[in-house]
């Protein structure tokens, strides 16, 4: 019933999008970024229960190493201040490297587990890091697919 | 109006004679890409706060920023007499040293203020509509009635409640504020700053520290030497000569003293706040003070001053949110104020990409579907009768508004105000937009028209009462009305008229 798409681009051509599921931030450990590992249940017949926590659990570690405080958060922010941060104009922060770790991260990760299975993971930097939104498609050949419960107001229904 | 009469209502291609004219000035056409042939817009350009942006997005500020260009003035002023009268006299009687670091102070000062002015101060973008669909969906589906609009979260052993912003969308992190005077969300909100013209939150809560904190040093130093300076000088020639010499040190002297007070004990208060992990906001509500309880403790201090310190000034700085300078692609969802998005750009490639098959985004929002949504409008309201025993759907926002044209005045003639709806939940404006009567619309995505406004709104809920008397009864086809699917409304607009042209 899960459609099989092969790789994303099959997936843009020929899916319909169903619903988006998102996957809200967690704040128990303060204002770090880091993502609820809770499962959705709308995704329960759509993928393994294991691999999206797998993700989130590593997309977390990401935003620790780049929030962190440490030595070499330190050395650079030291040097920024001391160069009253002109530096940053020929230099990217660690944060930016990260987060371009991350990019690249979702990217693989969307190439070779989510869209074989119909979903897509969008970068939390895209939704201001509220939220990590999973796209749920369907093949648009499986047509007449009632949208499950969780719609979202502006989808099929038209 | 007659040109009403020339459209036909079974060849849709026609209706586009309604619109010979465009409509009335004030409506900006909102996000790019339906406009053919037009270069891309940047995101700045419909970002939905109350900012001001220069250097194409590069440079964000507040609305009100008289009182930056004072600071500048004032502190160029005082510098500038400082380099011209003072410092050839002390760099000849004293050292060079002294012009040396006082230029170097001053630099520092300057790039501090302008990186406090200039950069976001963190900003969180609003919320997608899937996201807000969502957020709504799962607020409802508790059985209390008002819905809860707080979040309880346990961080550190301290309980924390999250509010929900209605303007946003979203549920604030914890830490953050919403500014009003910028119409934003901003992420560990400390204050709005007049004399810096920018809000000042989590990125940029360091180059205002460094600013104060250089500012009483270069304050400090301009003071002592001018002092210095006069006193050399009548120790040769006598006071009175000695001020008729350089009378601008009594400018510096008078400048300085009144600012040492404020300045210095500006940046003691926000030493103090640092070190201790504090916002100006939490100090001054006292949230961590043990008033309030013997358990209530600051959850996010690292416990110990140094670290504080530290990791304030020189933690990692956070990238902006808000892609400012990112175009707007024709895929980008935009947020429910219509405006700006994050990402796009250079964004993750599976991300926001192609997979938007969904309905949900603008792209329509041409001059013509204005003007044929605003004629519906018109035409129904005088078609029907005001006051209605159905359930309302919406009601237009008036004026100058983008989407939405009908005007206010038609539908509540008798009603020379109409009461504003503090709970605020969906605006339709573009960044410079007011509207008159500041009818706020909210927007309640299931099945049914109704009007639910929060528990705050003097507007009040039940269906079938017309709180707000210039709602309209629509006898539009069972969609949910969602204002950024214009697809709907160009259907509805379809429908009105033909409705109309039947009469």
């Amino acid at each position: 019933m899960a459609a099989e798409f092969h790789n994303l681009q099959e997936m843009q051509h020929s899916a319909l999008l169903v619903t988006k599921v998102f996957i809200q931030r967690d704040y128990s450990e303060g204002t770090v970024c880091r993502f609820q590992n809770k499962f959705p249940s709308e995704l329960n017949n759509r993928i393994e229960r294991t691999l999206l926590e797998e993700t989130v659990k590593t997309l977390n570690s990401y935003y620790v190493e780049a929030e962190k405080i440490g030595g070499q958060s330190y050395l650079e922010g030291c040097l920024a201040c001391a160069t009253a941060y002109i530096v940053f104009l020929c230099m990217e922060t660690r944060y930016e490297k990260v987060l371009k770790k991350i990019s690249n991260y979702i990217q693989e990760q969307n190439e070779k587990i989510y869209a074989p299975r119909g979903l897509l993971l969008t970068d939390p930097i895209e939704r201001g890091m509220r939220v990590l939104e999973v796209s749920v498609f369907e093949d648009r050949g499986s047509s007449g697919s009632t949208p499950s419960s969780s719609m979202s107001s502006c989808s099929s229904a038209r | 109006m007659s040109e009403i009469q020339h459209a036909a209502p079974d060849e849709p291609g026609r209706y586009s004679l309604i619109c010979a004219s465009p409509p009335s000035a004030g409506t900006e056409p909102p996000s790019g890409p339906a406009h053919r042939g037009r270069t891309p817009r940047r995101k700045w350009q419909v970002f939905p706060g109350r900012n001001r942006f220069y250097c194409d997005g590069r440079i964000m500020m507040a609305r009100q920023t008289g009182v930056f260009y004072l600071t500048l003035v004032l502190i160029l002023l005082t510098c500038g007499l400082f380099f011209t009268f003072d410092c050839p006299f002390l760099a000849s009687h004293l050292t060079p040293a002294i012009p040396a670091v006082g230029a170097i102070l001053f630099v520092f000062v300057m790039g501090m203020l302008f990186r406090a002015s200039f950069s976001d101060p963190g900003v969180l973008p609003r919320a997608t509509p899937d996201e807000a669909a969502d957020l709504e969906r799962q607020i409802d589906s508790g059985c209390s009635k008002p819905p809860p609009r707080t979040r309880e979260v346990l961080i550190n052993g301290q309980t924390v409640k999250l509010k929900y912003c209605f303007t946003c969308k979203i549920f604030r992190p914890p830490r953050a504020s919403h500014c009003s005077l910028c119409d934003n969300c901003v992420e560990r909100f400390d204050h709005h700053c007049p004399w810096v013209g920018n809000c000042v939150g989590r990125r940029n809560y360091r180059f205002f520290y460094l600013f104060i904190l250089s500012l009483s040093f270069l304050t400090i130093f301009i003071f002592a030497f001018v002092i210095t300076h006069v006193i050399l000088r009548s120790n040769r020639t006598g006071f009175l000569s000695a001020l008729k010499d350089s009378p601008a040190s009594v400018l510096e002297v008078v400048v300085c003293f009144f600012s040492v007070w404020s300045i210095v004990g500006l940046s003691g208060f926000h030493t103090y706040l640092i070190s201790s992990n504090q916002t100006t906001n939490e100090d001054i509500k006292g949230t961590w003070s043990t008033k309030r309880g013997k358990e209530n403790y600051n959850p996010y201090s690292y416990g110990n001053i140094l670290t504080n310190c530290c990791a304030a000034v020189c933690g990692p700085l956070p990238p902006s949110l808000i892609d400012r300078r990112g175009l707007i692609r024709a895929d980008t969802p935009q947020t429910v104020s219509q405006s700006n998005e994050t990402g796009g750009g250079g964004g993750g490639g599976g991300g926001g990409g192609g997979g938007y098959a969904s309905t949900q985004l603008h792209s329509h929002m041409c001059d013509q579907d204005q003007c044929i949504q605003s004629t519906k409008f018109v035409l129904h309201a005088a078609a029907t009768p005001l006051l209605h025993s159905d359930p309302v759907v919406l009601a237009p926002l008036p004026g100058k508004t983008t989407t939405v044209g009908g005007p206010c005045p038609y539908l509540s003639p008798a009603q020379p105000s109409l009461p504003s709806c503090a709970g605020d939940v969906l605006t339709l404006r573009d960044a410079a937009a007011d509207s008159h009567c500041h009818h706020h619309l909210h927007l309640h995505h299931h099945h049914h028209h109704h009007f639910v406004s929060p528990e705050e709104t003097p507007c009040g809920t039940p269906q079938g009462a017309l709180p707000c008397p210039a709602h309209l009864h629509l006898q539009a086809p069972p969609l949910p009305y969602d204002p950024v699917t214009q697809d709907a409304l160009h259907e509805d607009s379809v429908r009105g008229l033909v409705k109309l042209s039947s009469v």
